[in-house]
């Protein structure tokens, strides 16, 4: 048992020291493949996390490691890639073939498992570990969450699980690691000797059998059929697969596909073992449970509720608006003169120079003053507020009221994403369920004013007619999202899927988890958003630069002049704002000093403050940007990005005729 | 599993009076896979904690895990009230 020892005092490493050293490149294909397997908030990812050193993208609220992440490690001189799956919930449903858990655990071909349990509750846990060990390879039970057991007064008794379970059982803490090393050292060593020696070492359960008779004797008369190549019809193909590639027995694939027979005894093996090896004493409530069941209660609930979210977006807008300062500043003093400069020399026609300055310079200060810094701590603030499992809590709150446009209480996720910016919040509608809930929220999501769209709202408004003006514009903005949504739920097909949901007890996040899952998601928006600013500003530049624009605007002039009662650059630079949001006000005054001379250099020159109300309307509800669109078309495909486009269109035009027509102005 | 074995004094989740333990008798198919993954089967025994405001969904209490159940889904959940000695062995 040296590895454990070793792995034991790993243990006590500082916190921020790398557990495992991670083998960087490809990993050797002869290294042991070792899966992590659990239910959603066993802590799982922590886990994860501890054993291979990093911290993967996941949510204290349940099945959000989407996909699988693979890690290749050395453990005590071993090699050996450990693999994350999602959290696992049923092993049943049929409906779309074999269940996703098991298409996710063959495909990655584990030689060893470590099943990570909740060691205050076994008997919702154990069904797992009986179905994980009827497939055949060696498992490694990780009793997990040990001091939140014991903190509700429940002790397990490790040896006597160990001896039922017939696999070795590690009392773990993922959080401060402890454990865990042992944990995953022992099914890495498992996982080696069984990929050294091939195939007779495994262990198989027949000793320890626990089912039925009859269960027993209908799962080896399939794997007989299934060992001579005789599947019964409709055996799920990927398992046929698996069982030809030698990813699985004969015995685990029966299992495999009698789990409807399988699973209850599982489930009424799990309650009678966790009878067994648990002992109870009463003691006092947890704070954090008194407070989970607090904060669920309409009273104080809703309130809290109501706090919750106030703060956490006053807090993103102060923290975003203070970065976007120091950004900005920084832009413009360093890099913004040094480019023009170098631009300047290096091209020789000022028209194309200039072009290169609108996409170089203005877009990548538009990334920086814009995009970058809400975005960031709005990252920063949702995985505070996920990890700490208050999001689950506000999603139950808020279902009943989400559900009238069609969408679970989970939806108020990205939609509050949105207020800072568009294209993370469509990717966040990842953790609905079905296309239609994702279609819906996006729709809501886009009719949302980012908070390029609320600078323009704020900058038109709050000085040439009053902050009142700005507030009632944003209410017009979110009764026309409300009414739209309720439209689209009773337009658009199908039915939303009641919630069932396993609420996360509240724990303190992980600074160090909270800091990765930001950067994750934080780095793939740079990625996906800064191509596109800067074709789109480059774009912008060239139309505005060689006066392409004219045309356009004599195209819309009639529509904007007559219906929405505006000034014809007004039309082109809403227009135009499609490929850039934020400044659908710069190019309003831009094109309107070009078009009247200097003395438009103010928007009450030439605007009136009702043509200015019209304005922030329209800019705030028309069209997402350009970024917005391709992320809709990535999501979704090209027809529906098109149709919300469309929507949006509609919408913002028809509702600045109506205010328009109301204030006298058309 | 049927409707029509359960008795008259059956109830459903979805009218089970909050803080009252009770112990799950049947589900209705459609709901079946969905609930049982998350250990709402028939022999356990199941507690409303609370409701979630405008009608929303019933918070459920099984054993430490805490669901929140929409109403529509706690109608195919049948139970049977659990008498106040069976709370305690039933985990």
């Amino acid at each position: 048992m040296s590895s454990i020892g070793n792995a034991e005092l790993a243990c006590h490493r500082p916190p921020d020291t790398e557990p495992a050293t991670l083998v960087h490149g490809t990993a050797s294909s002869h290294a042991p493949t070792v899966a992590f397997i659990g239910r959603p908030n066993v802590g799982k990812s922590t886990f994860f996390a501890r054993a291979s050193g990093r911290y993967a993208e996941a949510a204290n609220v349940p099945g959000t490691t989407v996909g699988v992440d693979r890690r290749a490690v050395r453990i005590d001189d071993r090699a050996a890639v450990l693999v994350d799956l999602p959290g696992a919930l049923s092993l049943t449903d049929r409906s779309e073939g074999l269940p996703a858990f098991w298409q996710l655990l063959l495909g990655a071909a584990p030689t060893a498992a470590v099943v990570v349990v909740d060691a205050g509750d076994l008997a919702r846990h154990l069904p797992l570990v009986l179905a994980c060990r009827d497939l055949g390879i060696p498992i490694v039970v990780a009793a997990n969450l040990a001091d939140e057991a014991e903190s509700r007064g429940v002790e397990i008794d490790v040896g006597r699980l160990s001896q039922l379970l017939a696999a070795p059982v590690h009392r773990t803490v993922g959080r401060r690691g402890s454990g865990v090393l042992a944990a995953v050292s022992e099914a890495v060593r498992q996982a080696s000797d069984r990929s050294g020696t091939g195939r007779t070492t495994r262990r198989r359960t027949v000793p320890a059998n626990p089912y039925s008779p009859t269960s027993v004797r209908r799962v080896t008369d399939l794997a007989t059929r299934l060992a001579r190549g005789d599947a019964p019809a409709g055996a799920p193909p990927e398992l046929l697969s698996a069982l030809a590639a030698g990813r699985v027995s004969a015995i685990g694939a029966a299992t495999v596909m009698l789990a409807d027979i399988l699973e209850p005894e599982r489930w009424a093996i799990a309650q009678r073992w966790a009878t067994q090896v648990e002992r109870r004493s009463a003691v006092r409530p947890r704070l954090a449970d008194r407070l989970s069941r607090q904060i669920t209660a309409p009273w104080p609930g809703l309130p809290l509720f109501a706090l919750v979210a106030a703060a956490s977006l006053g807090a993103t807008m102060a923290v975003g608006t203070f970065l976007s300062g120091i950004l900005a500043a920084a832009w413009s003093a360093t890099v913004s003169p040094v480019l023009t400069g170098v631009v300047g020399t290096l091209v020789p026609i000022p028209t194309l120079a200039a072009t290169i300055l609108w996409g170089l310079d203005s877009g990548l200060f538009a990334m920086l003053s814009v995009g970058i810094p809400f975005v960031l701590s709005f990252y920063v603030m949702l995985a505070v507020l996920e990890d700490s499992g208050y999001l689950a809590s506000a999603a139950v709150l808020s279902d009943r009221v989400f559900n009238a446009l069609g969408l679970p209480g989970r939806a108020a996720i990205p939609l509050l994403a949105a207020v800072g910016c568009n294209v993370p919040a469509i990717y966040g509608t990842r953790v609905l369920d079905t296309r239609r809930e994702r279609l819906l929220a996006s729709f809501l999501i886009v009719l949302t004013p980012c908070s390029a769209r609320s600078a323009v709202v704020i900058a038109a408004l709050v000085p040439f007619a009053g902050p009142q003006v700005a507030l009632l514009a944003f209410g017009v903005v979110a009764l026309i999202g409300v009414s739209a949504g309720l439209a689209a739920n009773a337009l658009v097909p199908g039915r939303q899927s009641p919630l069932v949901l396993e609420l996360p007890p509240l724990r303190w996040p992980i600074a160090r988890q909270v800091a990765t899952k930001a950067w994750f998601r934080f780095r793939s928006f740079v990625t996906t958003a800064t191509p596109v600013m800067l074709a789109s500003s480059f774009v912008l530049g060239g139309l505005y630069e060689t006066g392409a624009i004219r045309p356009i605007e004599d195209a819309i002039r009639p529509f904007v002049t007559a219906v929405l009662g505006l000034p014809p650059v007004a039309g082109i630079a809403l227009a135009l704002a499609f490929l850039r949001k934020e400044l659908a006000l710069q190019l309003l005054l831009v094109l309107a000093v070009a078009e009247y001379g200097l003395g438009a250099s103010s928007l009450a020159a030439f605007m009136t403050p009702g043509q200015l109300f019209v304005y922030a309307v329209v800019a705030a509800v028309s069209v997402p940007c350009v970024a917005t669109l391709a992320t809709l078309a990535d999501e979704f495909g090209w027809r529906p990005a098109l149709a919300v486009t469309g929507a949006t269109l509609g919408l913002a035009l028809s509702a600045g005729a109506l205010i328009a027509r109301l204030a006298g102005i058309a | 599993m049927s409707n029509s074995e359960l008795s008259t004094q059956d109830w459903t989740l979805a009218d089970l009076p909050i803080g009252v333990s009770a112990r799950v008798v049947a589900l209705d198919a459609n709901r079946h896979t969905s609930l049982a993954g998350h250990g709402i089967r028939p022999g356990v025994i199941v507690e409303v904690e609370n409701d979630a405001p405008f009608g929303g969904p019933r918070i459920v209490n099984l054993g430490f895990a805490r669901l929140a159940i929409a109403r529509a889904v706690a109608l195919t959940i049948h139970v049977r009230l659990a008498p106040a000695d069976a709370a305690d062995g039933s985990r």
